[in-house]
């Protein structure tokens, strides 16, 4: 009886879980274009993620598929040590969003060597070996270039 | 809509495919085990296809996968010994608490199709690597090999992104949506391991755990974004490994530990140690006939793994690709700092408090029958705990962010165990089965 008693309580539990999350899911889910949350808690459908994903179109468009492109967001700060590691999951979404390409990160140790083009996103670089190829201008800081070769 | 038709008919082929397989079964199994076994087989077989298919320099596509997968089957079919466990029916008196568990495999299913519940490692790595394989037509070690590679685990088994790839290649495009159907695949196979394990229990005990062992995984899945993650992975290999660790060691107990093992092995590389953990704990038992050692036993328990684990740690050798574990010792600072970071994760909001059922693992090894599953879940609970305590990461941060994942490959297989151990003492296997088939409630096996 006691075990009946136990399993029973534990099920009614988990039935309650089960509804709270499907709840919190599909509100969360309807709510999407609200969305603020930091990179770590991204999600498709978030407006950060459509935002970035129409910037990419600049690499859809106008880079051959295969070529090494860099990616570029805002730099995790040491005023914000609460939230490192931020720019290394923008460029983790970059990356799942341009499959065709070779997406890398701006702090690879080879990348003087390998960029080919280069995208940034919510961040101004100045670097003189990039040429200005393209930008979109609805989103800050949205801008493709081209890696020119370096002198040797 | 054709992309998800495609994993389904993907997943029914490497079902077909390894339910085809001999000597899968003993007479005391279920169909579901027939099953469950079948489709683990199958997706072993597959990634034993796909490797050969790498090897051999040849892309993948539907015509060098096809026959690839027709072959072992024909031969199968055509020259193994057809025995009365590949017409193993199905149970069809579904009980409330399987109508449940359908119920709360749909809801998953529904929220994980909108991508909402989708693991954050599935674009970290997961699904990239499914879509550039899917591009490449086979294992695409030259991404992984980039100096920037690290960040997609290049060291991992990749049995779910050739899933992933060989669906998008039926399909003709990668479709997220549709990958999320592995997941959904793998929670059904779950919960038809789970009902096979509890199939010695009395009714409603069965219908209580698959019911709860459903709701609670689904209600996890939920809040944890659970969908496209190769996690359900681990713990189906655990849970389909119960029935033959809790019978005496047969032919077909080591086939199924065999193929459990090499499941693990494919698809993580936690799994890896939890295939050596499985041969292991049936190794380490004397089998009913035949010789503890010997040549076919081993082959039958160890066989699929080494096939599965060989090239993987060649080409990750080859390659380069090993991620090295930065490790710091041992510390009196680190076994501090670990300790209320594991009893935050049994707080951890995602689990609703069933992360505690971790605690009743020593109940395993108290009964003869659940001792060896005891052995393989404490092995591996402890191989965790290890590497969080002499990793050289913020051991906090490091267990409060993957434990309570981790914990998910374990606690299935700790509470099927209990509530299957405790019901083992009233009713045997054999008694069951004869009271099934004298019943006549039962569908056939396809």
């Amino acid at each position: 009886m006691i075990r009946k008693l136990i399993l029973g309580f534990a099920l009614a539990w988990a039935i309650a879980a089960l509804l709270l999350e499907t709840g919190r899911a599909l509100a969360g889910f309807d709510d999407r274009g609200q969305s603020r949350d930091e990179v770590p808690y991204w999600r498709f459908g978030t407006p950060q993620v459509d935002e970035l994903d129409r910037c990419l179109n600049l690499v859809r468009q106008r880079v051959p598929p295969g070529r090494v492109v860099v990616f570029a967001s805002p730099a995790d700060t040491p005023e914000t040590p609460e939230t490192p590691d931020h720019e290394f999951f923008r460029w983790r979404w970059a990356a799942y969003l341009l499959p065709r390409w070779e997406v890398a990160p701006l702090q690879d140790p080879t990348i003087s060597r390998t960029a080919e083009y280069l995208i940034t996103w919510r961040r101004d670089l100045e670097i003189p070996r990039l040429a200005f190829l393209a930008g979109d201008p609805g989103i800050p800081g949205c801008r493709l270039y081209q890696v020119r070769k370096a002198v040797p | 809509m054709i992309a998800a038709l495609c994993v389904v008919v993907l997943a029914a082929i490497l079902l077909l495919a390894g339910t085809r397989l001999p000597g899968l079964t003993s007479a005391s199994d279920g169909g579901l085990c027939r099953v469950v076994t079948g489709a683990l087989a199958g997706m072993v077989l597959f990634h034993l296809l796909v490797t050969l298919l790498d090897l051999a320099g040849l892309r993948w596509s539907v015509l060098s996968l096809g026959p690839g997968l027709a072959l072992p089957v024909a031969l199968a079919v055509r020259y193994a010994p057809r025995s009365e466990d590949q017409r193993r029916r199905l149970p069809s008196d579904l009980g409330w608490g399987d109508q449940t568990a359908l119920l709360a495999v749909a809801v998953f299913a529904l929220v994980a199709l909108t991508l909402w519940v989708t693991t954050s490692d599935f674009f970290y790595h997961w699904g990239t690597k499914g879509e550039r394989f899917f591009l490449a037509g086979h294992v695409d070690y030259g991404f992984l090999s980039r100096s920037w590679g690290w960040a997609v685990h290049p060291d991992y088994p990749n049995l779910l992104p050739e899933l992933y790839a060989a669906s998008a290649l039926l399909a003709g495009r990668f479709d997220a949506p549709a990958q999320m159907l592995w997941s959904v695949l793998f929670f059904v196979l779950l919960l038809a391991a789970a009902r096979e394990a509890l199939k010695p229990a009395e009714p409603w005990v069965r219908q209580t755990g698959v019911a709860l062992l459903a709701t609670a995984t689904a209600a996890f899945a939920l809040r944890q974004q659970f969908a496209g993650g190769a996690d359900w992975m681990p713990a189906l290999a655990l849970l389909a490994a119960i029935p033959a660790l809790a019978r005496q060691p047969d032919d077909a107990g080591d086939l199924q530990i065999g193929i459990a093992a090499a499941f693990a092995a494919a698809s993580k590389v936690e799994g890896v140690m939890l295939a050596g953990l499985l041969v292991l704990a049936q190794l380490a038992r004397r089998p009913v006939a035949g010789r503890w050692l010997g040549g076919i036993r081993l082959l039958r328990l160890a066989a699929p793994t080494v096939l599965v684990v060989l090239p993987w740690w060649i080409e990750v050798r080859r390659y380069h690709l090993f991620t090295v574990l930065a490790t710091g010792g041992l510390t009196r600072e680190r076994v501090q700092a670990a300790l209320p970071a594991l009893l935050d994760v049994l707080n951890h909001p995602v689990w609703h408090g069933f992360s505690y059922a971790m605690l009743l693992l020593p109940l395993l090894a108290l009964r003869r029958r659940t001792r060896p599953l005891a052995l393989v879940i404490g092995g591996q609970l402890a191989f965790y705990l290890w590497i969080y305590l002499v990793a050289a990461f913020d051991t906090r941060f490091y267990i409060l962010t993957s434990f309570p994942r981790l914990l998910f490959h374990l606690l299935p297989a700790v509470l099927v165990g209990v509530l299957a151990g405790k019901s083992q003492g009233h009713q045997g296997l054999q008694g069951l089965q004869g009271r099934e088939a004298a019943d006549g409630t039962e569908l056939l096996c396809p």
